[in-house]
């Protein structure tokens, strides 16, 4: 496979280090368990679809994986095919997207109140492996973790639709199918979709990660277009439900990093777990809360998400023959459109004491609840009745019409 | 090949090498025997060791033991004519073209030509199933594979019962301690296979959550008292067992759901009147049926439904769902 390991060349990415931060660093206290570490992604086996062999951005990839075995596919559909996921996790394919990349968000049901967001797949499957992705049933019949080269492409259509809706502002994410920076040693997008972002003046890229990858973005010219996001859960579960992703500590920390670089960063409490009684739960993601208030300062916070455990119907069974000792399905959750969740009223209880948590350290206008009905949103806060209310609380003067005079 | 008549007391009934056969009904071939003898000689393998291993004619070896004959006509292979292989593939489709298998014995098939045959999954799954009677699946052959797993007694009683591959697969995954547990329940009940699913469902669940044994839920809960109630029908058994499981997996919403219903039941509408609601509480949506064939019994209806309402009862109904 000589021929993929030619030289490089970078894709016209200048890397700028616009901003700076007052915002100092403060040392964690070592007061969780410590997690092992997590280790870059390097695929056994890379399969590469023939159509995009000698795409730069192919090359650019295969450099990174020197000692991968690496095939070349004629039909990659022949790829897609239910297969065991412990397998298809040390794979990665590389391919093009050849239908829509960038879309509504697909969690929007006519029953919940959805934020607006619009999703960007550039990748499709995660090397982590946490016991309730819902990736495990949605990616069942296509599990090796896929990369889509055809990035340019993609962002032109990004970058077409942003102008055709001057008007209107939006908030992006490359993290529905796979998370934003996981994959970032290989195949290193956030240097490409950063700067492009900062090109951007209705929109911001939201890149939502479990890992501590961001080393190679500080320096990057950012233009305060991208929000560096971290799902977050107690040191627990993390140890318990999510392998191979960074400890909370390491989170926090590369939180602070990116700020120091002058982003803004977001949290999403997503899934909140409830196994035993609901304030003993809530306690230990309260001590979370009070943690990341130690030692981010709110005022680079542009937003935060809570949501509790909800699940395709079929998860379950997939993920108990993968994860035999997880409990997180053994909590009081009930059918509920074409997704399980916790009962009603339980929800409403958490988010009333998390809600109400936050409150003490951050406005409730960064605050929202993923994928909720209006019936649980009245009961935590009334002002929100419509996607328009989220979307409008979220976009934002700060978040997304930054003040150019800061630069 | 030599067909001779051979001593039983020279066959090793005890190697079971080549036998699939669990539970067998012998009633109907002892009295076809008794009346017109073997009609069919069973096919032997004559061992390096000198032993006779039974190849085919298992059940009508047992019959003429049981009947106290002397001998059965057999058709005598040597080592170097029949493979094991072959031997275990003529009894596999002597028994599976002639008669249906119950799970027990087509899982003795499946793992036997996997463990001693070498026969690959892929193989299994294409090409045995459907002489079992079976599509090819994984799913499938994963659970019949299961099913070695079980202790024999519980063998016996999915054979018995008829139970679905579904449960008994389901009960292959508990240990044997709890698959003792778990019989000395299933031997007062015979619930259909979606209730039973769930019934194991439940258990497994409650085990997970609270991290003790089935044992100790069918102790701690006195459910085996449940099920072991004389006067219930196996029915009523099944739902209290059911009622009593949810209750521990479910317990707000078992709650919730008592509160609502005695809170509908202090609307006394008439009998006929129902009150529908959303049984996870999602929504406060209410649905009311009303059966009725005149105007009088719909205006009985229209009263109850009013004096409710000046009593504060519906009222109360939607506070409820509101807090």
């Amino acid at each position: 496979m000589g021929h993929f390991l030619a030289p490089i060349m970078r894709q016209g990415i200048t890397s700028m280090h616009s901003q700076t931060s007052s915002f100092s660093v403060q040392p964690l206290k070592t007061r969780h368990r410590k997690k092992k570490t997590l280790f870059p992604f390097l695929p056994e086996q890379v399969w590469v679809d023939r159509n995009i062999v000698s795409h730069p951005q192919t090359i650019r990839i295969l450099n990174q994986l020197q000692d991968a075995e690496i095939d070349i596919v004629d039909n990659i559909r022949s790829l897609k095919t239910p297969a065991s996921l412990n397998i298809a996790k040390k794979q990665l394919v590389l391919t093009e997207h050849k239908g829509h990349a960038f879309k509504e968000c697909q969690g929007i049901t006519p029953n919940h109140l959805c934020c607006n967001y619009r999703t960007l797949d550039l990748v499709s499957g995660c090397p982590m492996d946490c016991s309730y992705c819902i990736l495990q049933s949605y990616l069942a019949n296509n599990p090796i973790t896929t990369v889509y080269v055809n990035l340019e492409q993609i962002l032109d259509q990004v970058a077409s639709f942003l102008k055709s809706n001057k008007g209107t502002h939006f908030r992006i994410g490359t993290g529905e199918l796979g998370d934003s920076l996981a994959l970032d040693p290989i195949i290193d997008y956030a240097s490409i979709l950063i700067p492009f972002f900062a090109q951007q003046d209705n929109a911001v890229l939201e890149l939502k990660t479990k890992t501590n990858f961001v080393d190679h973005i500080l320096k990057l010219r950012h233009r305060n277009r991208t929000i560096i996001a971290w799902s977050i859960n107690t040191p627990d579960y993390i140890q318990t439900e999510e392998s191979h992703t960074a400890s909370l500590e390491k989170r926090i920390e590369a939180a602070q990093k990116v700020i120091q670089a002058g982003y803004r960063v977001a949290f999403h409490f997503d899934p909140i777990f409830i196994l035993k009684d609901i304030d003993t739960e809530m306690a230990a993601y309260q001590d979370v809360i009070a943690t990341i208030f130690e030692h981010i300062d709110p005022q680079y916070i542009a937003w935060i998400s809570l949501g509790l455990l909800r699940y395709p119907k079929n998860l379950p069974q997939i993920a108990e023959k993968r994860f035999p000792n997880t409990r997180i399905y053994t909590g009081e959750l009930v059918p509920s459109d074409s997704k399980v969740r916790y009962l009603r009223f339980i929800r409403e209880h958490a988010y009333k004491l998390l809600w109400n948590t936050f409150q003490k350290y951050i406005t409730t206008n960064k605050l929202y609840l993923c994928m909720e009905t209006h019936t649980v949103w009245q009961k935590v806060d009334t002002s929100i009745n419509s996607n328009e209310c989220i979307d409008k609380r979220l976009c934002t003067q700060e978040n997304v019409l930054f003040d150019f005079k800061n630069f | 090949m030599l067909l001779q008549y051979i001593p039983l007391k020279n066959l090793n009934v005890a190697d079971d090498s080549y036998r699939i056969t669990f539970a067998p009904e012998l009633d109907n071939l002892k009295r076809s025997i008794k009346s017109v003898g073997v009609i069919q000689p069973i096919n032997i393998r004559h061992t390096a060791e000198g032993t006779f291993q039974i190849v085919t004619g298992y059940k009508r070896v047992l019959v003429m033991q049981e009947i106290e004959r002397q001998s059965v006509p057999a058709l005598i292979h040597e080592p170097g004519d029949l493979s094991p292989t072959q031997a275990f593939l003529w009894n596999l489709h002597d028994n599976a073209i002639t008669r249906s298998l119950n799970l027990v014995e087509k899982s003795i098939a499946l793992n036997k030509l996997q463990q001693f045959y070498s026969i690959a999954e892929d193989d299994l799954a294409k090409q045995f199933l459907p002489l079992l009677g079976i599509e090819p699946s994984y799913k499938i052959l994963h659970q019949l594979c299961a099913l070695d797993q079980l202790i024999e007694p519980l063998k016996t009683h999915i054979v018995e019962s008829q139970m679905a591959l579904s449960s008994a697969a389901r009960i292959a995954d508990f240990s044997p301690t709890t698959q003792q547990a778990l019989l000395a329940v299933l031997l007062h009940i015979r619930p259909s296979t979606s209730k039973l699913n769930e019934l194991l469902s439940l258990l497994r669940e409650i085990s997970a959550r609270d991290g003790i044994t089935v044992e100790d839920i069918l102790s701690r809960y006195k459910l085996l008292q449940v099920v072991a109630n004389p006067e219930a029908t196996s029915g009523e058994k099944v739902g209290a067992l059911r009622q009593a499981l949810r209750g521990i997996r479910l317990p707000q919403l078992t709650q919730r759901q008592k509160e609502l219903a005695n809170l509908i039941q202090n609307l006394e509408l008439p009998d006929s009147a129902k009150v529908v609601a959303d049984p996870y509480f999602e929504n406060n949506n209410m649905k009311l049926e009303y059966r009725f064939s005149n105007p009088k019994e719909l205006d009985s209806l229209v009263k109850k439904i009013q004096d409710a309402f000046s009593k504060q009862k519906w009222q109360q109904i939607f506070e409820w769902y509101r807090n």
